[in-house]
C-alpha cells in the first residue's frame, strides 16, 4: 500500500501494534541484560535502570497498560534468563510501584517525561527496599534509604532525559 | 537544551526529592554515636551480642551462631556449614570477613563502628547491627 509521498503506509493493525510492543519488550530485556554485564558501583540495589528508557516510552507512546505489560515481560525474562526469583521479585515491586507513580505523575500533566522518569526512579527503589525489609523481616535496611533516593533521582533523571530525545526522534508512527 | 526538557513542575518534584533525601540523610546520620553493642540477627530472630570492645570472630551458620575465637587467630574448619558467614568484631570496627553468598555484599561492605549502622546480608537474611545498650529503654520511654 502507497500512500501519497509514495512510501509505504502502515495500517495501525492489532498485530502491528502487538509486533511493535514485542520488539521493545524485547529491547527492554536486552537493556537489563547489558545492565546486569555492568560491574556494581559497590551499593546494594543501585543501579542505572536503562531499561526504563523503553518503559518510559511505551507509557508515553502506547498506554499504560502497555507499559506495564512490556515491563512485566521484561522482569519475568531476566528473571528466568539471569537475575533469579529474589531478583525477579525485587524488580516487579519496584516496577509496580513505579509504573503506577509514572502513569499518575503522567496525567497531571504538569510533569515533562524527564521528571516523571525522576519518580519513577525513586518509586522503583522505594518498591525494592520495602520488599527488601519484608524479606528480611527488619527496618533496619531503611539506613540505605537516603543512598536509594538520590540514587534513584539521579539515574531517573538521567533515563528520563535520553528517553525525551529518543522519544522525539522516533517516527511518528510507531 | 536542559530547560526544554525539564517544566517547573519537575524542578519543584526534584527540590521536595532532595530535601527529603537530606532530612533522611541526616536522620540516619544521627541514629548515633562510635560504641554499643553488636546484634546479630537472622531472618528478623536476634541470634546473639557482642560488646563491640571485644575482639572476635563469630561464624554463623544457616540459622545461629556456630562458634566464636579470638580475632586474629586462624582457624581450620574440618568443613565449612552451608550458608555461612563470619562477622569479625575488631578494634571496635565489625566486618563481615567471609560468607559463602553469591552476592558478596556482606564482605565487600565497609566496617561498621556506630550504633544505628549496619551490614545486611541478603541471601543469608543476616543483620549485623549496631545498637546503644541503652537502645531498648529508649524505645519504652518512647512508648510510655
Amino acid at each position: 500500500m502507497k500512500d501519497g509521498n509514495g512510501k509505504t503506509a502502515y495500517r495501525n493493525t492489532p498485530a502491528r501494534r502487538v509486533a511493535t510492543l514485542a520488539l521493545l519488550a524485547a529491547l527492554a530485556l536486552i537493556f537489563s541484560y547489558v545492565e546486569s554485564l555492568l560491574p556494581s558501583p559497590g551499593l546494594p540495589g543501585v543501579k542505572l535502570g536503562i531499561a526504563n528508557i523503553v518503559v518510559v516510552i511505551v507509557l508515553y507512546r502506547f498506554s499504560a497498560a502497555e507499559a506495564a505489560g512490556v515491563n512485566a515481560l521484561r522482569i519475568a525474562l531476566a528473571g528466568f534468563l539471569f537475575t533469579g526469583l529474589f531478583g525477579a521479585l525485587y524488580s516487579a515491586a519496584g516496577a509496580a510501584l513505579s509504573l503506577a507513580g509514572m502513569v499518575l505523575l503522567k496525567k497531571t500533566g504538569h510533569f515533562s517525561m524527564a521528571g516523571v522518569s525522576m519518580a519513577g526512579g525513586v518509586l522503583h527503589n522505594l518498591g525494592q527496599l520495602a520488599v527488601a525489609a519484608i524479606l528480611i523481616e527488619d527496618l533496619q535496611i531503611f539506613y540505605y534509604f537516603p543512598i536509594l533516593l538520590f540514587s534513584g533521582i539521579a539515574c531517573g533523571i538521567l533515563t528520563g532525559i535520553i528517553a525525551t530525545l529518543v522519544e522525539r526522534k522516533l517516527p511518528k508512527n510507531l | 537544551m536542559i530547560l526544554k526538557v525539564f517544566k517547573k513542575a519537575d524542578l519543584i518534584l526534584l527540590a521536595a526529592l532532595i530535601v527529603c533525601g537530606i532530612i533522611a540523610s541526616v536522620a540516619v546520620a544521627h541514629t548515633g554515636a562510635d560504641g554499643g553493642e553488636v546484634c546479630l540477627s537472622k531472618s528478623g530472630r536476634e541470634i546473639g551480642r557482642y560488646s563491640l570492645d571485644e575482639d572476635i570472630n563469630i561464624l554463623v551458620n544457616k540459622t545461629a551462631v556456630e562458634m566464636t575465637w579470638p580475632a586474629g587467630q586462624e582457624i581450620a574448619f574440618e568443613e565449612a556449614p552451608e550458608d555461612y558467614n563470619i562477622v569479625t568484631i575488631r578494634g571496635g570496627k565489625v566486618s563481615v570477613e567471609s560468607a559463602d553468598c553469591r552476592s558478596q555484599v556482606c564482605v565487600d561492605h565497609r566496617p561498621v563502628s556506630r550504633s544505628g549502622e549496619s551490614i545486611i546480608c541478603l541471601p543469608h537474611k543476616l543483620v549485623v547491627e549496631i545498637v546503644s545498650p541503652d537502645k531498648a529503654r529508649d524505645y519504652d520511654t518512647l512508648a510510655q
